[in-house]
Formats: C-alpha cells, structure tokens, sequence
C-alpha cells in the first residue's frame, strides 16, 4: 500500500523521488499529471502524502490539490508541491487549497526527507 | 522595444539557469557566453519551453541530439545511468533539464513582473529554429556552454515584447534562493 503519491509529468522526476522514497523505506505510487493522480488518490485512501509538480498537462497541480479538497471531500492527506514555480500568487492559491509545503526544484531528498516521513507517520 | 540593461538581464537569467540546470556536480565550466546566431542548427532536435506575461512572450530553446556525449551528460544530470536509458527516458531526462532551466528564469522574471506563467517543454526538430526570425523579437540571442571539452551545448532566447521593456537584473547571492528546501505552510 502506497503511503505517498508522487504527481509529475516527468518520468525523470517521478523516478528519481519515487527511487528515493521507496530507498527509504516509504510506500509509493506515481501518477503522470493532476488527472491520473486525483484518480489514483480516490482508489488508495492509505495515501498520506501527496508530491506534486505544478505545471503539467491535462490537469495542473494546483488545481488537482483543490479538487482533492473539494470533490473528493479529503481533509486529511498532506499535499506538497515540488516544482520550478516560486510565485507568491501560486503560493497564495495552493494555501486556500490546504497544502502543507513548497518545494522548488530540483529535489533534494537528503535535506527534506526527515519532514516527509513526520508527514506519512 | 527591449532596453539594453534589460536585454542583458534577460541573458544573465538565462546564463544562471544554464549553470544551475545543466551543469552536472564535478562539472567544470570552461565558457559559457553568448554566441553570434550558427547558420546550421547545431544539433537535430530541440526542447522548446515558453514564458508569457501581460507584456511579452519569451521562448527558451534547449538544443541536443540523441548521442553517446548528450546521453552520459543527460543521465548524468538526472542521476541516471546512460546505458539504461530507452530513447523515450532520454527525451524525459532532457525535457526535464529545460524544465529546469526555464523554470529558473521563470522565477526571476516572476520577481519583476506579476502574472508570469510557464509552458511545459515540447520537442521540435531543430531546423524549425530557423523560423524564430519571423516572430519580429526583440531580443534573440543564443548561448553556448563547454563543458571539459565535452560536447557543447547550444541554447536560443528569444523574446517579443508587447510595450516597452526595462528592467535591472543582478544575480541574487546563491543562499538566497532557497531552491530544494521545504517551506512549510
């Protein structure tokens, strides 16, 4: 059972930190962009985190984080974004969506895997 | 019209995100400079990412073809073994470096100009380079990178502007940008 869902468009990103994740011990599955992940989140309710990139095709992140909250009706599983954005006006709309945390890429898995895994306990 | 500080802020953008993106760890970077315009393109295929604002469009073009050189220095960037990538997880690795680097330039633009959005990368022949002449930019300039004597690697800016453009840019102290770290809400 997966304990976070990473949300990329880019296999090379989804790859590294899922590696990485899963290296240390967390479960893991990936999804492509926002769509796939809203629908992946909706059939594993053991997630607890969601990493997500923000610009993506078909459905962006932000977007996805607000659905999260408002169609799928879940308060709980932490939302983070991880991306190259750093825009005070995004940063704004993904707090009204209820994320937990910003991260601009790349991703550094040493310096932030100690705060992921308090989130997933 | 582009002022010159701004076109030259405009290339310092570009050349930090160059370093910051497409610079593996052990690197060395024995020039990185702009370039007059190549009458060849200088690789097959190029990743195109754009940056769009209220007052002007820009397009960052990442040039590379699929070789041995381009492979090990792509892996390298994205932590991968080059003998391990299909053709597809190489088009990734390299979309994801431009991603990268646009997305660096994307945030200095976003501390200048509000309402700054970026594309995510597409793939293109290189020979449609040749057209970017047509979109009458303001400022086109293109950048070269060696590496150790590694292969080059070739990089177009092009920017067209809707008014008038002015702007001083300095490269902000490296601790500052906090690139990598979680900041919690």
């Amino acid at each position: 059972m997966a304990q976070i869902l990473v949300v990329d468009d880019s296999s090379t990103v989804r790859n590294e930190v899922g590696d990485f994740l899963k290296s240390n011990g967390l479960g893991v599955a990936l999804a492509v962009d926002g769509r796939d992940g809203l629908s992946k989140l909706k059939a594993d309710p053991a997630v607890k985190l969601v990493i997500c990139d923000v610009n993506m095709p078909n459905m962006d992140g932000l977007t996805m984080a607000e659905k999260v909250r408002c169609e799928l009706k879940n308060s709980s599983v932490n939302i983070i974004m991880l991306t190259t954005e750093n825009s005070p006006a995004m940063k704004e709309r993904g707090k009204a969506a209820g994320i937990k945390g910003w991260i601009v890429k790349p991703f550094n898995g040493p310096a932030v895997i100690g705060s992921l895994k308090k989130m997933v306990a | 019209m582009i002022s010159q500080r701004a076109k030259a802020g405009f290339d310092r953008m570009v050349m930090q995100g160059m370093r910051a993106s497409l610079v593996k760890p052990g690197d060395e970077v024995t020039d990185l400079s702009p370039v007059p315009a190549w009458g060849q393109p200088p690789t097959s295929h190029a990743v195109v990412l754009s940056v769009a604002s209220l007052l002007f469009r820009m397009l960052v073009v990442v040039y590379f073809s699929d070789t041995p050189a381009m492979r090990r220095h792509f892996a390298g960037l994205s932590r991968q073994n080059a003998e391990d990538l299909s053709h597809q997880a190489f088009l990734d690795a390299v979309c994801e470096a431009g991603n990268l680097c646009c997305g660096s330039v994307n945030r200095d633009l976003g501390g200048l100009y509000a309402w700054v959005g970026m594309s995510t990368p597409h793939i293109v022949e290189s020979h449609c380079t040749r057209h970017l002449g047509i979109l009458k930019a303001g400022h086109l300039q293109h950048f070269q990178l060696l590496l150790n004597g590694d292969t080059p690697l070739h990089l177009t800016l092009c920017v067209s502007e809707s008014e008038d453009l002015d702007f001083d840019f300095q490269l902000p102290a490296p601790e500052s940008q906090g690139v990598g770290e979680l900041e919690l809400f």
